[in-house]
């Protein structure tokens, strides 16, 4: 079996058996607000402060000023791993009234030379949805995003990407990126009556003895939490 | 009528049993209550106090005036955020609702994790009633239960014994090991 990369995010190693396959690119899906760029961020958080692995935060709607305060309100001090070179945060707008189709700049091209300059072990790209909007035809998205992937595995890195999901169940319609990616996670809203709960899926991550079952997650003051050994009451009436 | 003096230390279902739950007529309720709190205080060292109806305010004014020894006690308040947001408390956490039953769960399992209690009391089954189906409330128990057996902690759930007819109570004869029904009970053990 690979090597295992700890995301760090308590319950999750647990899920996932034992961490995320090292190189390999997972995907986190979910509807807005649900924790999907949080979730991500903690990943890249604990590599550079408990694992001493680099990473690289790829945002695309978010500016990098944003991520850092959302940060602090979970006590992460990304400056400081920063300054350290631990962690970069670069910036892919994707509104860009100057956007050259013929120069056809892919976040891949920027990220190649962050990887080797600070040794980067992790990757986050947020969201890959980015692909949606950069190539109108289904032919050039797919392409592209195995393109992006195979880039991304090529540096070795172990790497998240965010996907933005409309469904608001855990039993989402499959695209081609998830069928694409090595693992697959579902961070979704279970709703009874006046309550809702946030709820953690994985669905896949290949060559690992996952937990399938769907359990509760909690954004706490100190970041994400899964209960892996608790069951989502909310989901009991249906 | 007997309050609960010496309830720990004459019934011998109590002694034996690790998950109690005991059946108490409304009216009886909140006297037969505190006198399981003042005995649980007088026998042993650490308690943890689910209470669904009371919120930790009112408790800490109550064990004050009748001089329980507020230090033995951690409170899990599922009461007091239904109304207002509280200020934090060392000895209290606070639930958003007594029908956020995951956020119940967990907070129960991560202090049972956190600290050796001696006993969990639960105050009420009843009230979970009030706000969810049986089955809810049933699969709810078991998992609690189940949880509190595994760490060897000991339990008293309460419930009304208007609720005794409810599919919750039926299928407590399986999860617990003894109900009782505190109607007749009194110190000497006969009824």
């Amino acid at each position: 079996m690979k090597k295992r990369v700890k995301t760090g995010v308590p319950g999750v190693d647990e899920m996932t058996g034992g961490g995320l396959p090292e190189g390999s690119i997972t995907i986190v899906t979910g509807t807005p607000g649900i924790g999907k760029s949080n979730f991500a961020m903690q990943f890249l958080y604990n590599g550079a402060s408990l694992y001493n692995e680099p990473g690289v935060y790829i945002t695309v709607e978010d500016s990098p000023e944003n991520i850092r305060e959302y940060a602090k309100s979970f006590g992460w001090d990304i400056e400081k791993y920063e300054k350290e070179n631990k962690l970069v945060i670069v910036s892919q707008p994707m509104i860009d009234t100057g956007y050259d189709e013929k120069k056809k700049q892919q976040p891949s091209e920027t990220l190649g030379d962050t990887i080797k300059r600070i040794g980067a072990k992790r990757i986050v790209l947020d969201s890959i949805t980015l692909f949606k909007y950069l190539f109108k035809d289904e032919m050039s998205r797919r392409v592209n995003i195995l393109s992006f992937i195979r880039q991304v595995k090529l540096s070795g890195c172990t790497s998240i990407a965010v996907a933005e999901q409309h469904e608001p169940s855990p039993d989402i319609t499959y695209l081609d990126e998830h069928f694409l990616a090595d693992g697959l996670i579902v961070l979704f809203w279970s709703r009874h009556r006046e309550k809702n709960e946030r709820c953690f899926r994985v669905v896949k991550i290949r060559g690992s003895p996952i937990n399938p079952d769907i359990r509760p997650m909690e954004i706490t003051d100190k970041g994400i939490i899964v209960s892996p050994t608790q069951v989502p009451l909310s989901l009991s009436s249906k | 009528m007997p309050i609960g003096s010496d309830i720990f230390t004459s019934l011998e279902e109590i002694k034996e049993s690790q998950i109690l739950v005991l059946v108490i007529p409304d009216k009886q309720y909140t006297d037969r209550l505190q006198g399981i709190v003042k005995e649980l205080s007088n026998n042993y060292q650490s308690i943890c106090y689910v209470s669904l109806n009371r919120p930790y305010r009112t408790l800490k004014k109550n064990f004050e005036e009748n001089r329980i020894d507020i230090g033995k006690f951690f409170f899990i308040d599922a009461i007091t955020k239904t109304a207002e947001i509280p200020t934090p408390t060392e000895n209290c956490e606070f639930i958003s609702s007594p029908n956020a039953l995951t956020e119940l769960s967990l907070a129960i399992s991560n202090s049972l994790e956190r600290k050796k209690f001696d006993y969990i009391l639960f105050d009420s089954l009843s009230t979970l009633l009030v706000y969810e189906s049986d089955i809810v409330v049933t699969q709810f128990v078991h998992f609690l239960m189940a949880k509190i057996r595994v760490v060897g902690c000991r339990a008293i759930f309460t419930c009304l014994k208007q609720d005794l007819d409810s599919v919750l109570l039926k299928d407590i004869n399986m999860f617990a090991d003894r109900v009782i029904d505190m109607e007749y009970w009194s110190p000497d053990g006969s009824r």
